[in-house]
């Protein structure tokens, strides 16, 4: 059974999602050890920018991105944000795209210091996905983040899952292409009130669909704890384990540090100024 | 502002910076207690060592997916060892780590800036 992680990245304007996926794929490879393929569509923008990018993707998988223009805004921080356009809704695609028997899907932002992920591979289910979020801030509450909206179902999250490939799996992903083809139905009955599609409102409404749209321990999680630092933090620096952040208050910051840990990183501007810090050295 | 004031915040922002990292930390032990095998997620705490020990034959536990797993007597010995060890491992590591922040008074040591 071949093993690995894949990665998407489609570049838009002013975020370089390549340069993300590099990077995710650098520390895949010194914490998962697995092979790791990139979902793209401009090679020779990823040779020409990141000549040294065969040291951590295995595999690159040329696709064009869909054509569907959405526009989300991005925050740098609590006084910086930009609207841009977004075009990763392919992600339904995985179970066609991976190279690999099993697979772990992870954001671009998502950065990995532990081997935790590794405890997927192997695993007796067909699906895993992340759900109970812990958040970096653990002072604030972001219970609104549970639910896809205050009346409908359990929201889980497509920024980490796993699955193997299998015809349950295949129904799955085939479920959520046709959810995504019928978005603005399913936006209307699960009352999710933006119009823009979201893989993790489509997965979400995939997995209420699947268990028959009652509660249910399916889908398991994925086996480790998955942190979330919101793009109104900043991240401040990268060590060799270690994260420092800048966690926002209403019209301030509160230093903070996380070491050994999982970490979704949503501020993509703050990130992006790290990992330029750390490619100097490439 | 009074001098006073201005003071008394001051610590109470280094109060709750303290406080947040105590409970990432803490949220990190809890993790670490979790005891993942064969595709079973086990929260591992004192009074499930305690009745693994004890037993003398297999032993059936109900793991945190709600899903019965049965240990059979020749596998108990080595699965109490694991969870056992797994306990203290983290335990010592809440331990260590704690400490390095309990010491600390500013924000910059805090953080280790």
């Amino acid at each position: 059974m071949t093993q690995g992680v894949l990665l998407f990245a489609y570049n838009s304007k002013n975020m370089d999602y390549t340069k993300q996926a590099i990077y995710c794929a650098k520390l895949i490879k010194q914490h998962l050890n697995k092979e790791v393929a990139l979902v793209t569509d401009d090679e020779a923008y990823l040779s020409r920018q990141y000549p040294f990018y065969k040291k951590y993707i295995d595999h690159v998988i040329i696709t064009g991105y869909e054509d569907k223009v959405q526009e989300r805004v991005y925050n740098d921080g609590l006084y910086h944000s930009d609207k841009q356009r977004w075009y990763n809704t392919n992600r339904s695609s995985c179970f066609e795209l991976s190279p690999f028997d099993e697979t772990i899907v992870i954001d671009t932002d998502v950065l990995i210091f532990n081997d935790e992920l590794n405890r997927c591979f192997g695993s007796a289910e067909d699906f895993l996905i992340s759900k109970d979020y812990n958040f970096v801030d653990m002072q604030r509450d972001y219970s609104e983040f549970d639910k896809v909206s205050s009346t409908t179902c359990d929201m889980f999250w497509a920024t980490a899952f796993y699955f193997k490939k299998t015809e349950f799996t295949s129904i799955f992903f085939d479920l959520i292409e046709h959810i995504k083809e019928n978005w603005h139905f399913y936006r209307l009955v699960y009352e999710i009130a933006p119009v823009k599609f979201r893989n993790d409102y489509a997965f979400s409404i995939a997995i209420h669909m699947l268990r028959g749209m009652k509660d249910a321990t399916w889908p398991l999680r994925v086996p480790t704890a998955i942190w979330v630092t919101v793009d109104k933090d900043i991240l401040h620096a990268i060590d060799d384990t270690k994260l420092t952040l800048l966690l926002h208050k209403d019209y301030d910051y509160q230093l903070s540090a996380i070491s050994d840990a999982t970490v979704h990183v949503m501020n993509k501007f703050s990130l992006e100024r790290c990992i330029d810090k750390v490619f100097e050295d490439e | 502002m009074d001098e006073r004031l201005e003071q008394a915040l001051a610590v109470s922002k280094s109060l709750e910076t303290h406080q947040n990292q105590k409970n990432i930390l803490h949220k990190q032990y809890k993790d670490n207690l979790i005891y993942y095998f064969d595709g079973h997620k086990v929260s591992v705490d004192l009074s499930l060592i305690n009745y693994c020990t004890n037993s003398t034959g297999p032993v059936v536990i109900v793991d945190d997916n709600k899903t019965p797993v049965l240990i059979d007597a020749d596998n108990v010995i080595a699965f109490t060892k694991q969870i056992t060890a797994m306990y203290d491992t983290a335990s010592r590591k809440y331990l260590v780590e704690f400490t390095k922040i309990k010491s600390k008074r500013s924000v910059k040591e805090l953080i280790g800036l």
